[in-house]
């Protein structure tokens, strides 16, 4: 059953893949879905439901067959991609703003700190992005840069 | 708290510019009211050092809205441009900048200003011993790096702050010296958090935190003289004038509080130092007087970010964000950017949608997917460096009101932008010089990688530019508005261009400083009256 949650899950899961597609974690691994839902959500309540109409619709004009709900999570990763780039170039400015808004927050969900975090906040666990780049977080000093 | 009926002077905007006049106004024993729309945080409380918390601009700490980040963010039309930065608080962009500080570029201070590169000297000078500026003496790896690469690509050292031909140099910065290994004292402790706010040595309050953006230092300097008030979490919503002998001439800001309750102040002079998109924003919703000019000539540095992977460790979270950079007097400037994972991932990938491309770079363009992974996954060997480029001011990129979208305030700002052919001409030059230097730093061929990033206001500029005669600009070479006596602008949108692609910040203080001396000159008998009124 095609859902908002579903369609953006696709989404995140081809900006950042997770294995089979790929080695290490990915946004479905961390289910960076939530987090870009909150911010849609917060935005206006109407953007993951507009944002999910969007992909399908770009998925249905890429394989040129009519509209259906489900269609761009019914893609390979490499076909998501090049549909999303439909709608990042898209002519209605408003859906490629979407577009990019979505892709932040994917990218912020993986390398920010929100994975690494507790209901309040508080990092309690290293964010897997960070581990994966070897990001140690915020320091309070450098030792080895000091005069 | 002064608690002044009537100030003599009204600033609007607590950031780099509003709180400059405020401290010298203020220390010449004028008394000075400051409207901020944000709060004064505290940094070793409120900065977290993380960068979707801090920086990610929806309801992240530093980012244009309320003060109560439950509400949403206040609504801004972009058109031709992806983000702009702004930031409610004491300090304002100040907060999250590199901390960057070196001057306009001599050559840039054309016939088309109204003062000379020298005028700006003495005042450069003060804001330089004010803040401190300092050239710091502990370079980081990233850094070194860079300089290698400069080096090797044959580019000259050059030294002192007016820099009037091509070479690198290590970047001036708003940074305390590097502090001690030995000591517990004061200084930069090179945690890498410029910016995501600055809240080092450990448990600094904003008056001793390493980086000098406002909030660190001509804010605390305002208040320290007891004849300044900042009244923060209130947004001005208009300029009220009067007629006096025959002129215009300003009378009140009017304001609303967090709370939602409305104001009137009173104040002999005005000064707007809100920014280059909120000044010509509160002067359109205000009904002044509009001339060909007024929010005209919107002019950034129109980012372009290439990156390189290079065999050796380069620590782009460690040390200050910039520590050296490469001037190109006329076409821009290129730095070194040390950054978080969050911002790296951002910009130097997720530039516009790939396109055919030439050049000395080998991909251009948004990267993701399997792609996006690898190269993050060589951070710790990344060195990534920004190019800031000289933009030509036009009447077509512009800030004016949306006729159908607005705030509690106003009608929200519709922020226009489009670069001009010489623009994206040297942003191409620059592009490939950042390229060859990483190639000459050792980066891998095969990673080199131009974002191609789209028009991200970074260092908005120019929407309130000054001039001798009104015909040409909107304030004059006192920053005074030509129409509307005692109403000063002291924000970068009285630049009249780009600076030649110089960073703006310091030459917004030392304007400012000057336009402090103006307005006690014109407004205030020079200064000799020491007696602070209306309390």
């Amino acid at each position: 059953m095609a859902s908002p949650e579903r369609t953006i899950a696709a989404l995140a899961e081809a900006v950042i893949p997770s294995p089979p597609d790929d080695q290490t974690a990915g946004a479905g691994d961390v289910a960076a879905e939530r987090f870009v839902l909150h911010y849609l959500t917060f935005l206006d309540p109407s953007l993951p439901g507009l944002l999910a109409a969007a992909l399908d619709g770009v998925a249905a004009a890429r394989r040129s067959v009519p509209f259906e709900a489900g269609l761009f999570e019914a893609m390979d990763s490499e076909e998501r991609l090049r549909a999303l780039r439909l709608l990042g170039e898209h002519e209605d400015p408003g859906l490629r703003d979407l577009a990019e808004l979505a892709l932040a927050l994917v990218m912020a969900a993986y390398y920010g700190e929100w994975t690494g975090q507790d209901e309040t906040g508080a990092i309690t666990g290293t964010p897997v992005g960070w581990d994966l780049v070897g990001y140690a977080g915020p320091a309070e000093s450098v030792p080895g840069l000091l005069a | 708290m002064p608690g002044y009926n009537i100030p003599d002077v009204l600033v609007v905007g607590m950031g780099g510019g509003g709180a400059v006049v405020a401290k010298e106004l203020a220390e010449q024993g004028l008394g000075v009211v400051v409207l901020e729309a944000g709060a004064w945080l505290e940094p070793a409380r409120d900065f977290a050092g993380l960068e979707w918390e801090m920086t990610g601009q929806i309801d992240s700490v530093f980012r244009w809205g309320p003060v109560d980040r439950t509400r949403l963010p206040w609504p801004r039309i972009l058109d031709g441009v992806r983000s702009a930065t702004q930031t409610a608080g004491v300090g304002g962009n100040t907060l999250q900048s590199a901390g960057s500080s070196p001057r306009a570029y001599p050559g840039s201070v054309t016939p088309g200003w109204p003062l000379d590169y020298g005028d700006l000297i003495p005042h450069y000078e003060k804001v330089e011993a004010t803040l401190p500026v300092v050239v710091p003496d502990v370079i980081a790896p990233k850094d070194q790096l860079f300089i290698e690469g400069c080096e090797r690509a044959g580019l000259a050292h050059v030294a002192g702050p007016d820099v009037t031909g091509p070479g690198w140099r290590i970047q001036p910065n708003a940074i305390l010296p590097v502090a001690s290994r030995h000591t517990a004292a004061d200084g930069c402790t090179q945690c890498g958090g410029c910016l995501t706010g600055c809240r080092n040595p450990a448990g600094s309050r904003a008056a001793h935190t390493a980086k000098r953006g406002a909030n660190a230092s001509y804010a605390p300097l305002a208040m320290a003289t007891d004849n300044c008030e900042i009244r923060t979490g209130c947004f001005a919503t208009r300029v009220l004038t009067e007629e006096r002998g025959g002129r215009v001439r300003v009378r009140a800001v009017r304001y609303r509080d967090a709370a939602g309750k409305m104001f009137e102040q009173d104040a002999e002079v005005v000064v707007l130092a809100g920014g280059a998109v909120e000044t010509p924003r509160l002067w359109l919703a205000s009904g002044l007087p509009v001339g060909p000019h007024t929010g005209r000539g919107l002019t950034t540095h129109w980012f372009e970010y290439v990156v390189g992977v290079v065999p050796r460790e380069t620590g782009p979270d460690l040390g200050q964000a910039s520590m050296a950079r490469a001037d190109f007097p006329g076409e821009g400037f290129l730095q070194s950017l040390g950054a978080g994972p969050l911002a790296t991932a951002l910009l130097a990938y997720g530039g516009a949608w790939p396109r055919p491309s030439t050049g000395p770079w080998a991909t251009r363009g948004k990267m993701l997917g399997p792609d996006l992974k690898r190269r993050m996954e060589a951070y710790r060997h990344t060195l990534l460096i920004a190019c800031g480029v000289n933009d030509d001011p036009s009447p077509e990129s512009s800030v004016t009101l949306s006729g159908d979208v607005r705030d509690e305030h106003n009608p929200a700002p519709v922020i226009r932008y489009r670069a001009s052919a010489g623009t994206a001409a040297r942003r191409d030059r620059l592009a490939k010089r950042a390229a060859e230097i990483l190639l000459a730093a050792g980066a891998i061929p095969e990673s080199i990688h131009r974002a191609d990033a789209p028009p991200a206001l970074v260092h908005q500029m120019g929407t309130m530019r000054m001039s001798a005669s009104p015909e040409d600009g909107v304030v004059d070479g006192a920053c005074e508005a030509h129409g509307v006596d005692g109403l000063f602008v002291a924000d970068a949108s009285v630049l009249p261009d780009a600076l030649g692609g110089a960073s703006p910040t310091l030459t917004i203080q030392a304007l400012a400083t000057r336009t402090a001396g103006k307005i006690a000159e014109r407004h205030f008998g020079a200064l000799e009256r020491r007696i602070v009124r209306g309390r």
